[in-house]
């Protein structure tokens, strides 16, 4: 897999505690949510805190693997092995990272759906792995999968704020608002590396309204 | 048409019952607040009972009461941020 966004230089280091940061509030939520599943027995219950989890996964992936692209390139070995280190690196990362974000938003947005069908979360799994993995433009293939699905969730979040009026549903519904903003600069990095930095800001305005809704609901 | 209640709605109601009505609340009280029929009202206290939730004590007059434990109150407060936290992914009981 090919770099298919440039992180800028100054950038590096800051992302990689950025996603550690994204990766401690998913996995609050994933906690708490499998509290709420061991108390109710709700399926849908479970599936948030499933989903959570692997979106953590995602994030501490991306991270450690960066941290080793960077710590590759700073071995006693010759310039050109450095950087097929780092991009050895840099692509592992960016696979897990995409397998896992994809997996917890494909297992929301069917919690969203509140049916049981396993055979549609199958479909879902299959169609976008497989795509994944046979595209020529891997993570291309992941933002623009990753949008569709966080369109879907946000609109179904905006609608259940619109229903209660509730200041947690609000900051969740923006949470993921957010989240596709962000995801949508992620998908023009390709040509711009400031929107790399812009997105990854725009994802931590996403998980601070995310840890502000948690804070609410746990200060009761 | 009113949706059915879970089985931890329905406890978290009981519960509720006797933390407003509290200390001492009769099952008659009980029974009239909680929508639940004579028979399903006694398996739920008992199972409350067994779980370290409630209490059931016998008044002077001979009377049955009920009241929430320590741990029936930890219950409650849990239950309370639970029900807000899945209000807020829109994922509360069906």
């Amino acid at each position: 897999m090919t770099l298919p966004y440039i992180s800028p230089r100054w950038f590096m280091g800051y992302d990689i505690a950025l996603e550690f940061i994204f990766a401690v509030v998913a996995l609050a939520i994933a906690f708490f949510g499998w509290k709420a599943y061991l108390m109710t027995k709700q399926s849908s219950a479970r599936l948030l805190s499933l989903a959570f989890f692997s979106i953590a996964l995602g994030y501490v992936m991306q991270s450690v693997f960066n941290v080793m692209g960077i710590i590759a390139l700073q071995e006693n070995v010759c310039r050109p092995l450095r950087r097929e280190y780092f991009f050895l690196f840099d692509a592992l990362g960016n696979y897990a990272h995409a397998f896992f974000m994809m997996l917890g938003f494909i297992v929301l947005f069917y919690m969203t759906l509140r049916i049981e069908k396993p055979q549609l979360l199958f479909v879902l799994f299959g169609a976008s792995f497989l795509g994944l993995f046979f595209s020529a433009t891997p993570l291309l293939f992941f933002f623009i999968i990753a949008f569709i699905f966080l369109l879907m969730l946000t609109i179904y979040f905006v609608q259940h704020y619109h229903q209660k009026q509730s200041s947690k549903a609000l900051l969740i519904a923006l949470a993921f608002l957010f989240l596709l903003l962000s995801n949508l600069l992620f998908l023009f990095s390709i040509t711009e590396s400031m929107f790399y930095v812009l997105a990854h800001l725009l994802e931590l305005v996403a998980y601070v309204l995310i840890l502000c809704n948690l804070w609410l609901v746990l200060r009761r | 048409m009113k949706k059915k209640r879970s089985s931890w709605e329905i406890i978290r109601d009981i519960l509720l019952v006797i933390q407003r009505r509290g200390p001492h609340v009769k099952p008659t009280h009980i029974l009239s607040k909680s929508n639940l029929s004579h028979q399903m009202l006694t398996l739920y206290l008992g199972d409350l009972q067994h779980r370290g939730l409630l209490v059931e004590e016998q008044q002077d007059e001979g009377k049955r009461t009920y009241s929430l434990t320590e741990k029936g109150f930890l219950y409650l407060r849990d239950a309370e941020k639970v029900s807000a936290f899945m209000e807020s992914y829109g994922i509360e009981e069906k």
